[in-house]
């Protein structure tokens, strides 16, 4: 085998790692939540596409051995459509050795399980199995945001800020809320800027309910809240704090597919079972007067004679 | 650049959250029904208007 054959070859038996790496990858641009690339070297890169081939082509190679094995064995139990193939996988490492030379289809059909090959190790890198599995390893190193919006993300949750800015007037400050569009870590892991999606804006303030107790705890007060529309790009220079919130896929489902209230069929539980409000429940029958209780030893109290 | 969430989806999580009242009240409806459990469902009173979460009708 020539050089330029063996380069080649090489190649196809990495591919299914390299896949792997490009489902990544991949997933890492489509997340739009990022951290500058730490010092992941090639090397590791190149050991890791190399491990993930060498598993899947021993699964590969149990598999098609399993495969060919039973259609040999059908194979005298009917009638067989043509000439027994030889295994790919065995044809293949002839082929390197140079012990013998292809037969006709070998070729494609290595090629074929190689492509299957590809398919498993992409879908296996987006798996929600191989999540569950990493579950306690960042491995992009992005911390909180890694574990209440990527990870929240993924598995059908949508992240929701609370973001208070630094863009004050007296006593009053501009806050917003929506949903996380983008959001940029620096270098050592932190918040760089943040992208709001359909934000809310609102005007918060730090009250104190009674101004004659002055040591009495202050509590957070918004006003004017309003749809805001389109997206908030919020630098990290003008974030005072965030709060990260994860509302569920299914809830919003289920709030969409409620009818609407024109027809007053907003209820999807009969609104017998659900309590009035006191204004427009029936009135109460006006309840008897008790007897007074006499003890025994008392003489009966004695009635006024009405006039 | 891509974004976390697609437009579609964004558009869709607000839709949601202005029927209900906000963004504030949609977190509170999901709490409420990580709390209740999958057999559970979002009701809206007629009478109130109020959101909630109640068991599912069998």
């Amino acid at each position: 085998m020539n050089f330029t054959i063996a380069l080649l070859a090489g190649l196809v038996l990495l591919l299914p790692g390299i896949t792997a790496l490009v489902s990544w990858n991949l997933q890492g641009a489509t997340h739009g939540a990022k951290r500058p690339e730490l010092q992941l070297s090639s090397v590791t890169a190149l050991f890791v596409a190399l491990g993930i081939a060498i598993v899947m082509h021993v699964l590969g190679y149990a598999l098609v051995s399993l495969f060919w094995a039973a259609a040999i064995e059908l194979g005298t139990h009917v009638t067989p459509v043509g000439e027994i193939m030889q295994n790919p996988y065995e044809m293949a490492l002839a082929l390197s050795v140079g012990t013998s030379k292809p037969a006709s289809g070998t070729i494609e059909t290595f090629l074929i399980i190689i492509l299957f090959e590809c398919l498993l190790a992409w879908r296996l890198i987006g798996s929600n199995g191989l999540d569950i599995a990493m579950e306690s390893s960042d491995v992009r190193s992005q911390g909180w945001v890694f574990q209440h919006i990527v990870r929240p993300l993924r598995h059908g949750y949508t992240p929701i800020a609370y973001v208070l800015t630094t863009a004050s007037h007296g006593e009053y400050g501009i806050g917003y809320e929506g949903i996380v569009a983008d959001i940029r870590q620096g270098e050592n892991g932190e918040l760089k800027s943040i992208g709001l999606a359909e934000p809310q804006r609102f005007i918060y303030q730090i009250v104190t309910d009674d101004p004659d107790k002055p040591r009495r705890k202050p509590r957070l007060a918004t006003h004017d809240r309003e749809w805001v529309g389109g997206l908030v790009a919020l630098d990290g220079s003008v974030i005072r704090n965030i709060v990260i919130h994860n509302v569920s896929n299914e809830i919003v489902d289920e709030v969409e597919e409620t009818p609407p209230a024109e027809d007053g069929a907003f209820e999807t539980l009969p609104v017998e079972t659900i309590a009035a409000p006191a204004a427009l429940a029936p009135p109460k029958k006006p309840r008897a007067r008790r007897k007074p209780v006499v003890p025994p030893d008392q003489p009966p109290p004695v009635e006024a004679p009405e006039s | 650049m891509a974004t976390i969430t697609t437009r579609q989806h964004q558009r869709h999580t607000a839709a949601a959250a202005r029927r209900v009242g906000g963004y504030s009240e949609l977190i509170r409806l999901s709490a409420e029904r990580g709390h209740s459990g999958a057999g559970s469902m979002v009701t809206r009173n007629a009478i109130t208007g109020q959101w909630s979460v109640r068991p599912r009708a069998s």
